[in-house]
């Protein structure tokens, strides 16, 4: 719904590949199988960049904080959400707002 | 109450301040010592600064959104890591502090320091210490090792350990085999610019990156730029 010729998305996660493999596998998918790229950030160096390293404790890791961001066509970000609670996020709808926003629409 | 309110701001923006001043000067000095660093770890990043909402228990322990103990954490995580070798014999002390936040650290760090560090200790400290994320960073310290598969009984930890999360670790270190944290994860947290710490502004370019996917593909978020907007989500794998 998001994913189309003018929107890219991007999903970061902060395990090495094969640990991102190991979570997969536990649902029977392969990498092969996602939507969207997965990119990988285990030392969470793009998680710190973005304010968000470090802020959560979930299945006994140090994890980042969920977050979303939207990046228009110009490489300026528009929006950020950090997430208050591990389940904190933007619904679809709210995400397809903000990028109607970004055209002017 | 007005003239409580006012004296809270000026002793804020004090501390805010003295952060960013410290912030600055600590980012600036490669040769701060490791036990400096510790020291930061456990004043600005304890463990009892993690909240949560009772609602979602187990799950979700959050830093306050106002935290700033965080860029402590990455800042002495990379710091560590820049000096190598040189920082071990600190840190494997740490590992036996009885300062919880030194230990989680310190197991952290060990991690990225990979077959230098010695297989003891690190085994002991997955056996013994009474917190699981201590444990648990020092299974994957262990498995980033590379050379565990063999000299680890990973079976009799596996046995031993009570904690799913800690058990699922163990199960990684087995799945790993050999392999070695990659030193290509080590080269991206050296070469990240501390200075970019917590730079995304809304209204502001959104700071540049670039990274490997699951699939291995390297995708740089400036190669969108004038061709598609991107929504960007920070996950944590089963979220």
């Amino acid at each position: 719904m998001i994913q189309g010729s003018n929107t890219e998305l991007l999903a970061v996660d902060p395990h090495e590949i094969w640990a991102a493999e190991s979570l997969l596998k536990e649902t029977g998918l392969t990498t092969d199988d996602l939507q969207f790229p997965l990119l990988m950030d285990p030392t969470q160096t793009v998680s710190a960049t973005y304010g968000v390293a470090f802020q959560m404790r979930i299945h006994t890791e140090t994890s980042n904080r969920p977050a979303t961001f939207i990046i228009d066509k110009a490489g300026v970000l528009r929006y950020a959400r950090r997430a208050k609670t591990f389940n904190d996020r933007p619904t679809p709808a709210q995400i397809v707002r903000e990028l109607k926003k970004l055209d002017g629409k | 109450m007005r003239r409580f309110s006012y004296r809270s701001f000026v002793l804020l923006s004090f501390a805010g301040l003295t952060f960013a001043q410290w912030h600055t000067s600590a980012i600036a000095d490669p040769g701060r010592p490791v036990g400096r660093w510790l020291q930061d770890v456990s004043t600005d990043y304890a463990e009892d600064g993690w909240v949560q909402k009772p609602k979602f228990r187990p799950l979700g322990y959050m830093r306050p959104t106002d935290d700033k103990g965080w860029q402590t954490r990455m800042l002495a995580l990379r710091a560590v890591v820049m000096q190598g070798k040189s920082s071990i014999p600190s840190l494997l002390k740490a590992l036996e502090s009885g300062d919880v936040s030194r230990r989680v650290f310190a197991a952290q760090a060990l991690g990225y320091l990979g077959a230098d560090v010695p297989p003891k200790p690190l085994l002991r400290a997955a056996q013994e210490d009474k917190l699981a994320a201590v444990r648990l960073y020092a299974i994957d310290a262990l498995g980033m090792r590379g050379e565990s598969a063999n000299t680890i009984d990973w079976m009799s930890l596996r046995k031993q350990e009570r904690n799913g999360d800690v058990r699922k670790h163990i199960g990684y270190g087995v799945e790993r085999k050999d392999a070695a944290i990659h030193e290509t994860v080590i080269q991206t947290l050296k070469n990240w610019n501390p200075q970019s710490i917590n730079t995304a502004v809304v209204g502001k370019p959104a700071p540049d990156f670039e990274l490997t996917s699951a699939t291995k593909q390297k995708i740089r978020l400036s190669s969108f730029r004038g061709k598609k907007s991107v929504v960007l989500v920070f996950v944590y794998g089963d979220t």
